[in-house]
């Protein structure tokens, strides 16, 4: 099974990334347990519209709410990062060529001061495969199994972690992941609806 | 990537949607320049596609026009529909122009999104367009009538109610591109554009009853298929003349939802059974035939089948349709209200799922937020493989030797 290492001194998220740890309940153990730093670009933090569903177990989608960073941020576990660089603008156009905004900064900055993409999303991870290939890319099961394998955690905590995630950010690894059948393993008991 | 975007990019064609971008959103240069921090002639140049933008000076514009930096440097398809110039009584005052300017726009944006996903995913739309009717020499309400007869005709719908939603009708048996827009204010029923490029494309008040809603739709297919390159805004308003291209359009309607013939075998039953129709009866054939009471007395007082004016009475007496469909158990006409046509929406998640657009570009196209975009991925992939289920069965039951009254 896949073991992550962290090899960049920083992380940056994707808003695909973000809406999945927000939607576990566990972003702040999360973020404590990644051992590099975890960053977002202003254009996630500011522009987009990060969700999740808030509604009571086994109603989950009667509510949604706007995700909040400002916590992790003034815990110093987030950092708001933005295009310093002509490089960096220079990227972030180029890569909104084929990109939305958000993916298009966050794989800009992280081209140009060598940080990791944590990225859930099908399009930006291939185009950053061919576009970044020094990168690493991380996504949420690599950063839930880090935080599983780090704090011990039961089976039971990464069942409602897991769950969160399916119900409270409909976010379900595709099959091709390497990690699909741990996530699969964990969450078993779930049976999704529609 | 090899190049910069902003090296090979068509300057001219990125000044100009630079401009009409800061337009639409109410800047002037100055206050564009300013953003930027150049001078308000150098503005001009890179409007006039004459000075090369820099690539943090796009970003800025962008964001300060609302815009994302994706809307200006991906590839788009080159198809500019242009402004659509509303003539005479079809919109009424300069009043009218600017309150109906940003759905007009936004009916604009949404064919061009459409059309975009067609290209993404090769997937042109299939126009099934009758030639444009030729009605001249002919009156309006006879043109009218001849054409409502022979399109029923060419979409095989004979004399019969339309039972089937008309949205879905018109959107795959002729292509058009239909997309239900609440409008403000009320009095604007729909919108009706066309290009050579994309085709004919109508946007309908969503926030209209169903029965509003599908004689607006009927009364645009009029307009396509008379008037097809003539602009419309339709507004309610009793009390001025109207151009004959609009009569005609009102009485396209009609018949096309209400065909003489059928409603003529309608009433003969009604009247075998009782001396006259009654308030009911109106009642019922207005739900069968998918219209108001409005209409179905406008037209059974055209029919001579009811006295002038009793729809105006029925009005001022405050009869209440709904209230009256309840009490008749009668079943109101099936209609889809999303705001985006079927076909669109499996665009957008074919080239989602395929990986051609990221999960922030799926969400854009569909208007939605991230989160609601992924739930209706889960929706559309469960419907797509419910489909697929299905036609493996049916090419099993294919596939299967011949039944046993062949084999009899």
């Amino acid at each position: 099974m896949k073991e992550i290492i962290f090899c960049h001194e920083c992380i940056i998220l994707d808003a695909s990334l973000v809406i999945n740890l927000c939607a576990s309940g566990k972003m702040l153990e999360i973020l404590k347990a990644i051992p590099s730093r975890v960053a977002v670009s202003d254009y996630v933090a500011d522009r987009e519209v990060l969700k999740v569903y808030t509604g009571p177990d086994g109603d989950e989608m009667r509510t949604k709410a706007s995700v909040n960073l400002r916590p992790y941020i003034d815990s110093n576990l987030l950092a708001v990062v933005s295009p310093n660089s002509e490089d960096e603008y220079l990227d972030y156009v180029n890569f909104a060529s084929e990109l939305d905004d958000g993916e298009a900064l966050t794989g800009a900055i992280a081209k140009h001061r060598n940080w990791s993409i944590g990225i859930d999303e099908r399009k930006g991870t291939s185009f950053f495969t061919r576009e970044t290939q020094q990168l690493q890319l991380v996504t949420t099961p690599d950063l839930i199994k880090h935080w599983a394998d780090t704090d011990n955690s039961s089976l039971s905590i990464l069942e409602t972690i897991i769950r969160n995630r399916e119900r409270r950010a409909r976010y379900h690894p595709n099959s091709e992941h390497p990690l699909y059948t741990w996530w699969n393993n964990c969450g078993n008991f779930y049976c999704r609806e529609y | 990537m090899d190049k910069n975007i902003l090296d090979v990019i068509d300057m001219s064609e990125l000044g100009r949607e630079l401009q009409q971008a800061r337009v639409r959103c109410g800047l002037t240069q100055e206050d564009a320049a300013k953003i930027i921090e150049v001078a308000r002639t150098t503005l001009t140049a890179i409007e006039k596609g004459d000075r090369r933008i820099k690539a943090d000076e796009l970003v800025k514009l962008a964001h300060a026009y609302g815009h994302s930096v994706s809307d200006f440097v991906r590839p788009r398809p080159k198809v500019a529909i242009s402004q659509p110039q509303f003539r005479g009584p079809s919109l009424r005052s300069p009043e009218d122009t600017e309150k109906v300017e940003p759905f007009v726009e936004k009916l604009k944006q949404l064919a061009l999104n459409y059309f975009e996903l067609e290209e993404i995913t090769r997937m042109p739309l299939t126009r099934k367009y009758p030639p444009q009717y030729e009605i001249e020499g002919l009156e309006v309400e006879e043109a009218a009538e001849t054409v409502a007869i022979e399109e029923r005709h060419r979409l095989g719908l004979g004399d019969e109610p339309i039972t089937k939603i008309l949205r879905d009708i018109l959107e795959q048996d002729v292509g058009l591109r239909i997309f239900y827009i609440p409008i403000q204010p009320a009095k604007f029923s729909a919108i009706y554009l066309f290009d050579h490029q994309i085709g004919g494309c109508i946007a309908i008040n969503s926030n209209h009853p169903e029965e509003r809603r599908r004689w607006s739709l009927a009364h645009d297919y009029g307009h396509f298929l008379v008037h097809r390159h003539k602009p419309t805004a339709d507004i309610e308003d009793h009390y001025r003349r109207k151009p004959g291209s609009e009569r005609f359009a009102d009485d396209f309607a009609l018949y096309f939802l209400m065909p003489t013939s059928g409603l003529i075998r309608r009433i003969k039953d009604i009247r075998r059974t009782k001396n006259g129709i009654t308030l009911g009866d109106v009642c019922t054939l207005a739900t069968y035939y998918g219209v108001s009471m409005a209409a179905m007395t406008l037209r059974l007082e055209g029919m001579k089948v009811l006295p002038t004016g009793i729809g105006d009475q029925i009005k001022k007496g405050g009869f209440k349709f709904r209230e009256a469909q309840e009490k008749l158990g009668l079943v109101a006409i099936p209609s889809r209200d999303e705001e985006l046509p079927s076909r669109y929406q499996y665009l957008a998640f074919e080239s989602f799922i395929k990986g051609f657009i990221t999960e922030g570009m799926f969400a854009r196209f569909l208007g939605i937020d991230r989160l609601d975009a992924r739930h209706l991925a889960e929706i559309l992939q469960h419907q797509t493989e419910e489909v697929t289920d299905k036609a493996i069965i049916d090419e099993s039951i294919d596939r299967l030797p011949g039944t046993l009254e062949d084999e009899g």
